[in-house]
């Protein structure tokens, strides 16, 4: 007791208090309380932003924010006082107009939550009224509708003298998205007739704009939010990611390899060094401007785009914004990284196990792939696999070479995994096809006004894209622990 | 010398017998197996290696003693030219194994290094299985079959004395044997691509005592068909195993000779001021 008071005492005001049994433990626990509560408050955020993710793509597929009509655009609303439940559906009765910019409007207010599900939706019917116009053939009846002309190719009864006529068929809406099962009725007026103030009466079943999960896996991007899916960028993203691989660890470890077991130290391979770790922090958009160069428009050496036709593939030039333009530009951006990776890890391969190979007898070759390589698979492959995850959010490169950030199609028109086997034939197109990728579907969707896509579809598609990005790490561990079995020394 | 039953498939896998190999005759035992003439190795500019004249006869075991950095390693190095990893270095003299210098041009480094087999001071064990371990050598001079490899990896843990303890895991990791198997493994290994000539540097250095008798066995059993050169800093291990001596100082070869004779009457006074503990 007596002996512990002095020593404070004696040491207050000196830099020796510093080393006190006390504050030596105080020192220690903040350290540790400081390097604890980072880890808990990233992993917290973490957590609380999958969290909202979910959340808002869930919105999405267990039940409607809006209520859509048939396919009308924009979303047909009605309000909450309105609807009468029957069945789970909402019945709509309202006045339909058409505006002159060729977009169906609904007035009514808006329905923000209908709980129970839609099992099953009986056919709109629609009541178009407007001003027919006397076709020269006996088929198909046009019907107009304000600026709008609303074609009628299967009507059934087509009378020959003016008046109020009952079609029965099935409408379809140019330049609207109309497409219903339903009824026209319409005026037959002859071609020069002016053209009246139209309306159109709409009764139907509101159906809202939601998919299943597996809908929104397999379909392509769509201006409906209820068709929107993310096919296309998956299929992008797989094709210019696997292009990349092929692309990029070839070229990455072979570079490695020269580097770190043949080249000698000199100002050369120093110099090739130094530039390897400036690159590897070289924004990506720079990259894009370099494949934009290089790979989309190939320097302007072609005046006018051709085509190149080797071994029954017609290979255009320049490449324009394909698939492999976009693996190579990718390609360009992971390589330092893949290079550094693959370099540290055959650094940390000790030379006791070298040297133990060419004491065999093994030639440096020999040495290389039997020993060196399988040591370093480990390092090697999670450096690629965070190289690769690195890619695929790539956004910037990949809108700067002119990917588009709307398409329906997907490379090669392959939308299945069976289709590749089934006709082979269509991978060899792959590489020249136009793509989009999955980020730059998710930016398109965040860009939209409609909340369905900026909120619930956007969040939908960055949960797959981060489920995509886990299970290649996942991948990474797995390769790791599996050769890290047998590589302890 | 007869082969025995157990190293002849190796002689027949390697296809024709070598002047001065297993088979040869006691003629040949009195001729050295291997031979350094006015040998001088440099590292950088710094010379590690003074003159070395040392001739190593044919299946006895010759120990390299002296004080540690007096290049006993880089000399046994220089014997399967190992030293021609080190990227700045310069070798004038002469090794000659069977009468040939191996740092002539025409040399195969490589067929050398199968020829000269060496152990290393720390064991390194390849970061795979026991089997693989052995195999390697074979392998990568052409032996595929698995029925060849099978009887020369059995062949070889047993000559190592490794067999009974690892017979049943023939597929688990290397680096799960202790210290003292994986030095044997390394042996071993190194006796799978059926040398003439083995190098040992220290290969005792980490074991405890029992692996280390275990390992000197070994080493005696081993000098019936092979030519052994072995570093030790201890100087009982080196009366035990070894026939000749050579006592190493600075760079220098002091003394070499029987080493009944070298341990009990030095010519130098400063090998009996090394052998009897008083520097070094
Ligand atoms: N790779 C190298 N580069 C430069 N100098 C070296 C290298 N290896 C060894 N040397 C030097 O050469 C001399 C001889 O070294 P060597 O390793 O042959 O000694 P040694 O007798 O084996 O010693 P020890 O008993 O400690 O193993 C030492 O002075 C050492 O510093
Ligand atoms: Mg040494």
């Amino acid at each position: 007791m007596s002996h512990v008071a002095p020593a404070p005492a004696k040491a207050a005001g000196t830099p020796a208090n510093s080393n006190t049994p006390f504050t030596r433990r105080a020192i220690g626990v903040v350290f540790e309380l400081a390097c604890g509560s980072s880890t808990w408050v990233g992993l917290l955020v973490l957590l609380f932003l999958i969290g909202i993710l979910i959340w808002r793509a869930s919105g999405y597929f267990q039940g409607p924010v809006g209520v859509q009509v048939a396919n009308a655009s924009p979303i047909l609303v009605v309000g909450e006082q309105s609807q009468e439940h029957l069945k789970g559906f909402v019945k709509l009765t309202g006045q339909l107009t058409v505006s002159k910019t060729g977009r169906l409007e609904f007035a009514a207010t808006k329905v923000k939550k209908i709980r129970r599900p839609v099992e099953e939706i009986p056919p709109a019917r629609v009541t178009l009224t407007g001003l027919a116009v006397r076709p020269s053939q006996p088929s198909p009846l046009e019907v107009r509708l304000g600026d709008l002309v609303v074609t009628v190719p299967d009507a059934t009864t087509l009378p020959s003298e003016n008046g109020v006529w009952q079609l029965k068929g099935t409408p379809v809406l140019n330049q609207g998205r109309l497409s219903l099962t339903g009824e026209v009725e319409c005026e037959l007026v002859e071609e020069q007739a002016p053209a009246a103030e139209t309306s159109a009466e709409l009764e139907g079943v509101a159906t809202p704009p939601r998919q299943t999960v597996w809908g929104f896996l397999s379909n392509s991007d769509s201006t409906y939010p209820g068709q929107a899916g993310l096919l296309a960028g998956f299929w992008g993203t797989f094709w210019v990611i696997l292009f990349t691989v092929v692309i990029s660890i070839p070229i990455g470890i072979g570079a490695a390899l020269y580097l770190e077991e043949y080249a000698t130290a000199n100002w050369t391979t120093r110099f090739i060094q130094l530039n390897l770790a400036n690159l590897a922090g070289v924004p990506s958009i720079v990259y894009g401007i370099l494949g934009l160069t290089v790979f989309v428009r190939m320097f302007g050496m072609f005046k006018e785009p051709g085509t190149w036709k080797v071994l029954g593939l017609a290979i255009p030039l320049p490449l324009g914004a394909s698939v492999l333009s976009g693996a190579l530009t990718l390609s360009l951006l992971v390589l330092p990284v893949v290079i550094i990776a693959t370099q540290e890890a055959l650094r940390a391969v000790p030379p006791s196990i070298r040297h133990g190979s060419y004491a065999l007898g093994a030639t440096r070759w020999q040495t290389i792939w039997h020993q060196v390589l399988p040591a370093a698979v480990p390092g090697i492959s999670t450096g690629v696999i965070l190289a690769i995850s690195r890619a695929i959010g790539e956004t910037a490169p990949l809108i700067i070479i002119g990917v588009p950030t709307f398409l329906q199609e997907t490379p090669g028109d392959i939308r299945s995994v069976g289709q590749v086997f089934q006709s082979p034939g269509d991978l060899a197109h792959v590489p020249f096809s136009s793509f989009t990728a999955l980020p730059l579907v998710i930016y398109q969707w965040i860009r939209q006004a409609d909340p369905t896509f900026s909120v619930s579809l956007s969040a939908a598609g960055i949960l797959v894209l981060l489920a995509m990005l886990l299970a290649l790490n996942g991948i990474a561990i797995f390769i790791r622990s599996r050769f890290q079995r047998q590589s302890r020394w | 010398m007869v082969i025995p039953p157990s190293l002849s498939h190796l002689a027949a896998s390697k296809g024709p017998p070598r002047p001065g190999s297993a088979a040869g005759t006691g003629a040949d035992d009195e001729l050295p197996k291997i031979e350094s003439k006015n040998l001088n190795f440099f590292y950088g500019s710094s010379q590690a290696l003074f003159d070395i004249c040392l001739p190593i006869r044919a299946r006895h075991v010759t120990a390299l003693i002296g004080p540690s950095g007096c290049g006993k390693s880089t000399f046994l190095r220089t014997l399967n030219r190992m030293n021609d990893l080190i990227e700045v270095r310069r070798l004038t003299g002469q090794v000659l194994l069977d009468g040939v210098d191996v740092y002539d041009p025409e040399i195969d480094v490589v067929a050398l290094r199968k020829r000269v087999g060496m152990v290393f001071q720390k064991s390194n064990p390849f970061p795979k299985s026991i089997y693989e371990n052995v195999a390697y050598g074979p392998r990568i001079a052409g032996t595929n079959k698995r029925s060849i490899l099978d009887g020369i990896v059995e062949d070889s843990l047993k000559k190592s004395a490794l067999w009974d303890e690892v017979r049943n895991r023939l597929n688990d990791s290397a680096l799960n044997l202790s210290g003292g198997q994986q030095q044997r493994l390394c042996i071993a290994r190194a006796l799978a691509t059926s040398p003439e000539v083995l190098l040992m540097d220290e290969p005792a250095s980490a074991l405890d005592p029992s692996s280390t008798s275990r390992i000197e066995d070994l080493v005696s059993e081993l000098k019936e068909n092979y030519t052994i050169v072995i570093v030790t800093h201890n100087m009982q291990q080196a009366a035990r195993v070894s026939d000749y001596t050579a006592f190493f100082y600075q760079g220098k070869l002091v003394e070499m000779g029987e080493t009944s004779t070298l341990f009990l009457k030095p010519k130098e006074k400063q090998t009996e001021d090394y052998i009897t503990g008083r520097f070094g």
